[in-house]
């Protein structure tokens, strides 16, 4: 393994934002590029109808290996960090944030506007879609605004869904197909999708993941990736603000220190794990961090709350052939009275899936009898004439300055650094807002119901944030944001940060696209750089 | 890099080799599967697996336990896929870290036939102290009288847990039998195939009956 790694621009990070970026610089330039991940190479593509198998028949985790022992953050998404990172798991959904997202201060009064537009962002957001491979079906254009068609035409509407869509349109709110990141033909080299449903492992490729990035890029020699290594402190240079190079130790030697050198620098390691270096970079003359001037690294960390119910419906469904697929509507995402009411700020979507909820076998009937032998299966058949489905809406929450990661210096890993945990706290505007808003979301369900017919199973809350991203948030005041719109540090010229910390809200839709998006909007200008 | 071909086919390359032994077990067992009974059947397939399972009386338990309209070929069928999956099982395997958790990661649990055998032989003996002989030699509806009331002594709730986590026998093989995509088809009378991966327009449709099935 090497003691030291030479590059023109070295990725520390290596998720869906790293594979962005390192396509982008790689087709763009010339330049060397490394990329460096801490957590382990899982390129199993070729075994993963056995892994989805085991999966299936013993629950699995079909990424054995995918995390590091003890290296955890408090109240992260998640524990995976390996090449390909959470996109590996992804479920592939892609949905853009709404205009309206990008403008809050502006159209509401609340939170703050980005410094860049929905319209600034179009043309990466149409780029990301034809690299990862998008199918998607036009929705209403007042409510889902698009320069361009999708990639790719939409999955066929499942049996399921196309009632789900039927039933829940009586309310009068439209609904669309989601857009999902799987193949409805062959794309990139990789092949159409073939409906497995486990798309957390898809077996075929079909849906995007960042190791097919990351090893097509590897087989035309365009990058180095550097797996298992770990960047503990970025340093600047003697003489000026740039970063001059990067501590980091390779995990099965971590005695020996490897050292990173570049001319820029791409921080590419989500929303927990770029504040984390940063933080744990602090010394000199940057007492409180790399990057962190304005003293906001680790703060605003934004995302959004759910509340989901799963509902019965007057119609026989047959749940298990693509559940995965779903229903969107932007229709309460929009500025009007219809979807802001009493004039509160209050923004959500509005999805559906199938579900089984209510419909699997069971062992014990409603009166607690056991159920063996055709007990059991008559059952099951006395339960299915009406169907399930599952509803859910993401809603808007916007972050506190103490929404924030920090570093717990009681809590280490087995390298002896502190480790990250992040407390999740609400703007005042969203935190009292907050049962107005899950109120009104329920009564919305409510509505789909009545008009529709059938009736509630369950309804839940969510406590924290969901699609979480910021931490190194972007804006044009470098007293108040990390990142300048492009995503450069404001702080050091040749440091920039792509994807999920960048953002200033989380909206009310999946983050991938978007992270995936601003990766490529970083990686153009550092492009022109080269 | 073109992906389109390496992905046709299932590949067991980056499997570990006790994972490969007991595909080739499982092979096995439904080489000797032949039409010879089932209690001869049921025994070389125990000896094959090396379980320590009383295959006979596995049998007989299963017959008061599984639904009788699935027959005599079904039950066979059911312990041929139970005991294959329990061969298969792979104990305190490293499990997916759920989502929206940081929690360390989680392990499975220890492997649950040796809890299940001692079960099953406690219930032939307490078939032999109550009723004079074993459970195999029982009516069926006595059989499921002592299971049934073997499973509320063990408190049992009403959803089906993942088979391994089952704390009971019957739970377990009730668990494996209804993840099955072939028990959702009997119960909606219809080929739903669920998790089956399938051509792009196929999900698009109503799934066929089973009776059109049974007249192809």
């Amino acid at each position: 393994m090497p003691k030291v790694i030479e590059a023109d621009v070295a990725i520390i990070g290596g998720g869906i934002s790293s594979a962005m970026v390192a396509e982008r610089v790689a087709e763009d330039t010339e330049a060397s590029i490394a990329v460096i991940e801490a957590g382990n190479r899982i390129f199993d593509f070729e075994d993963r109808f056995n892994t989805r198998r085991r999966f299936l028949d013993y629950g699995e985790n079909p990424y054995q290996g995918d995390h590091i022992p003890g290296h955890s953050c408090k109240n992260a998404q998640s524990r995976a960090m390996s090449v390909g990172g959470l996109a590996m798991h992804w479920g592939g959904t892609t949905p853009r944030y709404s205009p309206e997202d990008f403008r809050l201060r502006s159209l509401f009064g609340v939170g703050t506007d980005w410094p860049i537009s929905y319209d600034d962002l179009q043309p990466f957001y149409q780029e990301a879609e034809e690299r990862i491979g998008v199918a998607g079906e036009q929705g209403p254009p007042e409510y889902d605004p698009r320069s361009g068609g999708y990639p790719m035409e939409p999955l066929p509407t499942s049996y399921n869904l196309g009632l789900a869509k039927e039933w829940a349109e009586k309310s009068g709110i439209p609904y669309w197909r989601n857009p999902v990141s799987k193949n409805s033909r062959p794309w990139r080299g990789r092949r159409e999708c073939i409906r497995c449903d486990t798309c957390s492992i898809c077996p075929t490729g079909a849906k995007y993941s960042p190791d097919f990035t990351f090893r097509s890029l590897l087989e035309a020699g365009r990058i180095t990736l550097h797996d298992r290594t770990m960047v503990r402190r970025l340093v600047p240079t003697a003489d000026s603000d740039a970063i001059g190079m990067a501590d980091a130790f390779h995990r099965d030697d971590p005695d020996d220190p490897v050292t990173i050198r570049a001319r820029h620098f791409v921080l590419a390691a989500g929303y927990a794990w770029s504040s984390h270096l940063l933080l744990m970079s602090a010394g000199g003359r940057f007492p409180d961090g790399i990057a962190n001037r304005s003293g906001t690294v680790g703060r605003f960390i934004t995302g959004h709350r759910w509340v989901n119910a799963f509902v019965s419906v007057p119609m026989r469904l047959y749940p298990g052939v693509y559940g995965s697929d779903s229903l969107l509507s932007k229709r309460f995402q929009h500025k009007d009275d219809e979807a802001q009411p009493d004039g509160k700020y209050i923004r959500h979507d509005l999805r559906i899936w199938e579900s089984d909820v209510g419909k699997r076998a069971r062992l014990r009937d409603d009166n607690g009898n056991l159920l063996l032998g055709d007990a059991a299966l008559n059952d099951w058949r006395g339960r299915i004439e009406t169907g399930s489905l599952r509803m859910r809406g993401y809603y808007d929450v916007i972050p506190a300055r103490e929404s924030a990661l920090t570093l717990e210096p009681n809590r280490k890993n087995a390298w002896g650094d502190p480790l990250p945990r992040i407390d999740f706290v609400d703007d005042p505007v969203s935190a009292e807002l907050r049962g107005y808003t899950e109120a009104k979301i329920e009564e919305r369900f409510r509505r789909i119901l009545t008009a529709g017919g059938g009736a509630m199973l369950n309804i839940s809350f969510a406590s924290d944030y969901d699609h979480p991203g910021g931490g190194c948030r972007m804006g044009d005041d470098p007293d108040d944001s990390v990142v300048d719109a492009w995503g450069r540090a404001h702080d050091h010229e040749n440091l920039w940060i792509a994807g999920a910390p960048t953002i200033v809200g989380s909206g009310c839709n999946n983050g991938t696209l978007t992270f995936a998006a601003l990766s490529l909007r970083t990686a153009s200008r550092l492009a022109g750089e080269l | 890099m073109d992906f389109l071909m390496s992905a046709d086919t299932p590949n067991g390359s980056g499997s570990s080799s006790r994972r490969k032994f007991l595909k080739t077990s499982g092979a096995v067992v439904a080489a000797v599967a032949a039409p010879t009974g089932a209690a001869a059947k049921a025994a070389q397939e125990t000896q094959a697996l090396n379980l320590s399972l009383d295959l006979p009386l596995l049998h007989a338990f299963a017959e008061a336990v599984l639904p009788e309209e699935i027959g005599a070929d079904g039950v066979r069928d059911a312990l041929r896929d139970f005991v294959t999956w329990m061969n298969g099982f792979e104990p305190v395997a490293e499990l997916p870290h759920p989502y929206l958790s940081s929690v360390e990661v989680q392990y499975g649990p220890p492997h649950p036939a040796p809890r299940w055998a001692s079960q099953l032989q406690a219930l032939d003996l307490l078939a032999t102290k109550r009723h004079g002989s074993g459970l195999a030699s029982l009516p069926v509806d006595k059989r499921r009288e002592l299971i049934a009331a073997d499973l509320e002594r063990h408190d049992v709730d009403g959803d089906l847990p993942r088979p391994a986590y089952a704390g009971h026998v019957a739970v377990g093989l009730l668990a494996r039998f209804y993840s099955r995509p072939r028990a959702a088809d009997l119960a909606y009378g219809a080929r739903i195939n669920a998790r089956a991966c399938r051509d792009l327009a196929s999900g698009a449709t109503m799934p066929e009956p089973l009776a059109t099935e049974a007249q192809n």
